[in-house]
């Protein structure tokens, strides 16, 4: 068995884990990081489609995690309130790099700035599956294509991803209904064109 | 579902959840079954399994199991060190309880009662201010004791006016030189504020220092206490500065120095765990957008202490910055760290980014060359021929055309 699963076999449920790390435990706080830490990172990835910068993510998460515990008011899953933390995080994070990279742009360096964040985004999303994914999605807003991640990706009901916005469980509902019909015209457009295509060889055989 | 074999009418979401696997066994069998008469459902159904298996992919993107033990080793530390910390405040906590200090308390309390009477009186030495008075020093320092329970030392060549002194309140314009204030713990409806041209400083409780000698801007220390500097302008922004930090209020801007200083002081003579706290607090209070002076500094300082992932995070950070030279030092120091763990691709994509944005930088020729060796079965491939036009040294021309010979043998 794996290390570190063994070392957190004790704590496989939220309210151990929670007053395990209350009462100062580390092996609890070991087992809430290492059931989070993976979504987390593929959440703030999602985000900030850069590796590097997701990592750091992660810690910077788990430390305010740490540190605000005690001001977690338990009316969630704790997973809930880590996404709500890490969701935070990512998007100042963006708003940071956004306004980095609009500076360095003013000055006008030679910096390809989608390359550069691209490459590390690509060596983990390169398949094509996952690319019809990501170019279906990207043309949605951002908080469309946050939703659509932590539904069908990280499978959190719309009431946790209301918490995590922070909004009501309506708008989520109303937003998945939108999402959905965006995708299907998406698939149904994609499959005009693959008909289109596959008549133009036809008609030219 | 309508049984239609066209698609007209049907409930296509049903589609979508079925390919995400979000439907109840029952309802996944009945909307199985009208896929096998519905043609146009049938084919919009396979282009969201496609979706799906994409969806399934991104699933499973995890941590890599070193970059993870990494940051728990960090979050371990980060802990232990504040846990230190909280020892030593229960340690105080227990000796402030216990039965023995009560009558040192009392002894303390009667102490503190002299004070406050002594302070409400003007000190020996001290002039008393009095309101609308205009303060101008020559060679010397002058002193005046404001009724609010402030200490004020006026330093030589100074220009400022007292604009209010009273019991609830102190307030100072400064036009030029410097006021050292010491003040006594204020009530809530009192207040003591230095303002200039450039912030208003207010106070509560503390010992501090304004000087004016520059028309472009004020500076602060302070000794004690807590200051608020607000600079002066639209988009102003509140500072807070606690005892040992010191700032300048430039424009609509109030800069952070002391802990910069302090940081600095402890890398210069390797206190690398205090470095790195005072370099984190400064970038925690900062609110400019350009940190990588202090970003780079800590990438240092983790280097120090062996801590390759923050050194890692911060000199990545620090190499999107504008500064092309600090930039350039962090590709560098990128490349050295991933060489130092044998990771090449790393390396090599480090060298990339660093070409795409410097070609011509100070490190071209050496990014050049590595990227060059590691193309070497294609002679005529980009990063060789780039750098055999650009490289004046002739050795390591040579040790590239051998090395490519032998890749080619």
């Amino acid at each position: 068995m794996d290390k570190n699963k063994l070392i957190t076999l004790g704590y496989r449920d939220e309210k151990l884990i929670l007053s395990g790390i209350k009462k100062g435990r580390n092996q609890a706080f070991r087992a809430l990081y290492e059931q989070n830490a993976d979504k987390v990172f593929r959440l703030s990835l999602q985000i900030l489609k850069d590796e590097v910068l997701a990592q750091n993510i992660v810690q910077d998460t788990f430390m305010t995690v740490f540190n605000k515990i005690h001001t977690f008011r338990e009316d969630s899953k704790i997973s809930t309130w880590i996404y709500r933390i890490a969701y935070n995080l990512s998007l100042n994070e963006l708003k940071r790099v956004k306004r980095q990279q609009s500076k360095v742009k003013e000055l006008s360096l030679s910096m390809n700035d989608e390359n550069e964040t691209g490459n590390t985004f690509d060596k983990i999303y390169s398949k094509q599956q996952v690319k019809l994914v990501l170019s279906a999605v990207e043309k949605m807003s951002e908080i469309k294509r946050n939703t659509f991640m932590l539904y069908y990706v990280e499978e959190k009901t719309a009431d946790e991803i209301a918490h995590i916005l922070e909004e009501g469980r309506g708008t989520v509902l109303k937003r998945l209904n939108r999402i959905r019909a965006e995708l299907i015209d998406f698939v149904k457009s994609r499959n005009q064109e693959n008909e289109a295509f596959t008549m133009g060889k036809v008609g030219r055989s | 579902m309508s049984e239609k074999h066209n698609g007209q009418g049907c409930d296509q979401e049903l589609l979508f959840e079925l390919a995400m696997g979000k439907l109840s066994q029952k309802q996944a069998e009945e909307v199985s079954a009208h896929l096998e008469i519905c043609s146009e459902c049938a084919s919009i159904y396979e282009g969201l399994t496609e979706l799906d298996e994409g969806l399934q992919d991104i699933k499973s993107v995890e941590l890599d199991s070193r970059v993870k033990e990494d940051i728990w080793e960090n979050l371990q530390e980060t802990i232990e060190r504040s846990s230190r910390k909280s020892e030593v405040k229960d340690a105080w906590n227990t000796i402030l309880h216990s039965g023995v200090t009560y009558a040192a308390a009392a002894i303390i309390i009667l102490m503190v009662a002299a004070v406050i009477i002594y302070n409400y009186m003007t000190p020996i030495g001290y002039s008393e201010a009095i309101n609308g008075v205009e303060i101008s020093t020559n060679a010397s320092d002058k002193d005046i004791y404001f009724p609010v329970g402030a200490k004020t030392k006026f330093g030589a060549r100074t220009k400022a006016s007292i604009l209010n002194a009273d019991k609830d309140n102190g307030i100072i314009f400064l036009a030029k030189g410097s006021v050292k204030s010491k003040i006594n713990k204020l009530e809530k409806n009192q207040k003591y504020e230095v303002h200039t041209e450039d912030a208003v400083f207010s106070v509560k409780g503390t010992a501090f220092e304004v000087t004016k000698n520059d028309p472009e801007k004020s500076e602060i220390v302070v000794m004690e206490g807590t200051v608020w500097v607000e600079p002066k302008g639209k988009n102003r922004k509140l500072m807070v500065l606690q005892a040992g930090e010191s700032a300048t209020v430039l424009g609509e801007q109030a800069y952070l120095h002391g802990i910069f200083d302090a940081g600095k002081d402890a890398l210069n003579n390797s206190r690398f765990e205090e470095a790195e706290s005072q370099f984190r607090h400064y970038l925690d209070s900062s609110r400019e957008m350009d940190n990588s002076e202090v970003e780079y500094l800590l990438a240092d300082t983790c280097l120090q202490l062996k801590n390759k992932n923050c050194a890692k995070q911060y000199f990545h950070k620090v190499s999107q910055t504008e500064n092309k030279t600090r930039a350039q030092n962090a590709y560098a120091a990128l490349v050295q760290l991933y060489s130092a763990s044998n990771e090449e691709v790393m390396v090599k994509k480090t060298w990339q980014k660093y070409l795409k944005r410097f070609a011509d930088g100070n490190f071209a020729e050496e990014a050049l060359f590595y990227l060059a060796k590691d193309e070497c079965n294609n002679k005529k491939g980009n990063y060789y021929g780039q750098f055999m036009k650009i490289s004046k040294n002739d050795e390591l021309k040579e040790r590239l055309k051998t090395c490519c010979l032998k890749q080619g043998e």
